[in-house]
């Protein structure tokens, strides 16, 4: 009898697993969003959680590598236990945000119960990182660079990946000193039928321009962001102290266009709703940036 | 199931928390059976106090006042101000007898996921008063969860830019706390932030 009942509802043991998001549910539960390494983003519901004796609420934790095992096979599965994997002292500043906003994206963007081991390797650095650093104002441009590591990693595994190197429609490469058209159905596309020499100003503040409702970005930018985007050796957490780590791949204007182009595909992606945490993100990452 | 009356009764017993069906049922039932008087006492007092009670001006705690019985005391400090999540840890600082400052009531924690921002919480409020000057400790009591910590580091920030003193509640072994019990988390903790005697 038993035996049975274990072959048709296996729990699934141990498995390396982050807290996206965990709610109220009823009295005393939590549903909990995770992201695992070896079954992608699931759904649980933890029974009793919010009780007084229970050690599970403290774990249940976004930042917090844990061990979960459960059980159940519908869309919505039964927590049976927690462990953490390691205890990490995290700081809360900005990192801690950031890390909220890719929860958030997450959530959006990755269906249930698709496996995603390489995302999730890259969302276990990136937690790594942001929990670790101190961001000073030195090193906002360095972490600003990881987030859209993540970012442009996560467009490329839900399939909708840019291309910085060629043009999708015609296989031809980006120039350097050519424009390019950016849509998100379409890539870049060079942009021929404008003068677009006139239309960007080589000021520093103006990187990439709208015309006629669409995006212009100059080919030596997306080469640079491409070539970063690339180079995957850059995946070790930099020591403390040690300031040659924080070193920066992408200039000022290549880093603005980068940031443009994920904001474009992930809006693309999300539709009409708009993520919650950007909004804080945004005043947060001001407060923090004027004052360190 | 029974009269509209009583189905609207149990209905809206329910609002409270814990309370299903089947206790809604009880309590109708037993507030319509025993306690009549009761029942119309409880009923004048919520209607009171929801048309009355709203925030202090002050510290955003529950009153019907302008400003609480707290933030009117002449004897307590108003330089020290210990924010908290609820009102309720109002409570616990006063029973612990040790505390004689004010407060400032938070009514929750930041959440980014949730779209719970600092306006929600009234840190805008907070802000300005420490722009005003008249703070100059800021005693950091929220919650020692993950959102609890991220509220207060980012009042914290604040604090620090209007050269405000800032501490935040120190977090560790409980009284009469045997270490061989303690989780790993909080042993770090009282660990990381160890004091010299």
């Amino acid at each position: 009898m038993w035996g049975e009942m274990n072959v048709l509802n296996p729990a699934i043991d141990f498995q390396p697993a982050y807290v996206l998001h965990t709610r109220p549910y009823r009295e005393t539960s939590l549903i909990v969003d995770c992201f695992t390494a070896n079954f992608g983003r699931i759904s649980l519901v933890a029974k009793g959680a919010k009780r007084k004796k229970s050690s599970q609420v403290s774990l249940l934790t976004p930042l917090l590598p844990i061990h979960i095992t459960w059980s159940g096979r519908g869309e919505l599965k039964s927590l049976r236990d927690v462990e953490v994997a390691q205890y990490r002292t995290v700081s809360m500043g900005l990192g801690y945000y950031c890390v909220m906003y890719v929860n958030e994206l997450l959530l959006r963007l990755v269906p249930k119960e698709e496996v995603l081991s390489s995302l999730f390797m890259a969302y276990n650095h990136f937690v790594i990182l942001a929990s670790a650093t101190d961001l000073a104002s030195q090193q906002l441009a360095w972490f600003t660079e990881q987030l859209r590591r993540l970012e442009f990693l996560l467009l490329n595994v839900l399939g909708v990946g840019v291309n910085f190197h060629c043009q999708p429609l015609t296989g031809i490469s980006i120039q350097p000193n050519l424009y390019y058209w950016f849509d998100v159905e379409n890539g870049f596309v060079e942009a021929t039928s404008v003068k677009t020499e006139a239309i960007l100003s080589k000021s520093a503040s103006e990187h990439y321009k709208i015309v006629q409702g669409r995006d212009i970005f100059l080919g030596e930018q997306l080469l640079q962001i491409g070539d970063f985007l690339q180079n995957q050796n850059e995946m070790i957490v930099p020591s403390k102290g040690n300031k040659e780590a924080y070193l920066t791949h992408l200039s000022a204007p290549a880093r603005h266009c980068a940031k443009r182009i994920a904001h474009l595909a992930i809006m693309a992606r999300l539709g009409d709703r708009p993520l919650k945490s950007q909004a804080l993100l945004r005043k947060v990452w001001h407060t923090f940036k004027d004052s360190s | 199931m029974f009269s509209p009356l009583i189905d609207e009764l149990m209905q809206a017993l329910r609002v409270l928390p814990g309370v299903g069906p089947k206790s809604a049922q009880r309590m109708a039932f037993h507030l319509l059976e025993q306690e009549r008087q009761g029942a119309l006492q409880l009923a004048r007092s919520l209607e009171k106090a929801i048309d009355g009670v709203s925030y202090c001006n002050g510290c955003r705690t529950f009153t019907e006042e302008s400003f609480c019985g707290i933030c009117r005391n002449v004897k307590r400090d108003g330089r020290t101000v210990c924010v908290v999540e609820s009102p309720a840890d109002i409570l616990a600082f006063e029973q612990s007898g040790s505390y004689s400052g004010h407060y400032f009531v938070l009514h929750g924690h930041l959440s980014p996921i949730d779209g719970i921002g600092p306006e929600d919480l009234g840190i805008d409020i907070l802000e300005s008063r420490l722009a005003q000057g008249e703070i100059q400790e800021l005693i950091l009591a929220t919650g020692s969860t993950v959102e609890g910590e991220a509220t207060a580091h980012y009042i914290a920030e604040l604090g620090r830019r209007n050269e405000v003193t800032v501490s935040r509640l120190a977090q560790g072994v409980p009284l009469g706390g045997e270490l061989e019990y303690l989780d790993g988390g909080t042993l770090a903790h009282a660990l990381n932030s160890r004091r010299v005697i």
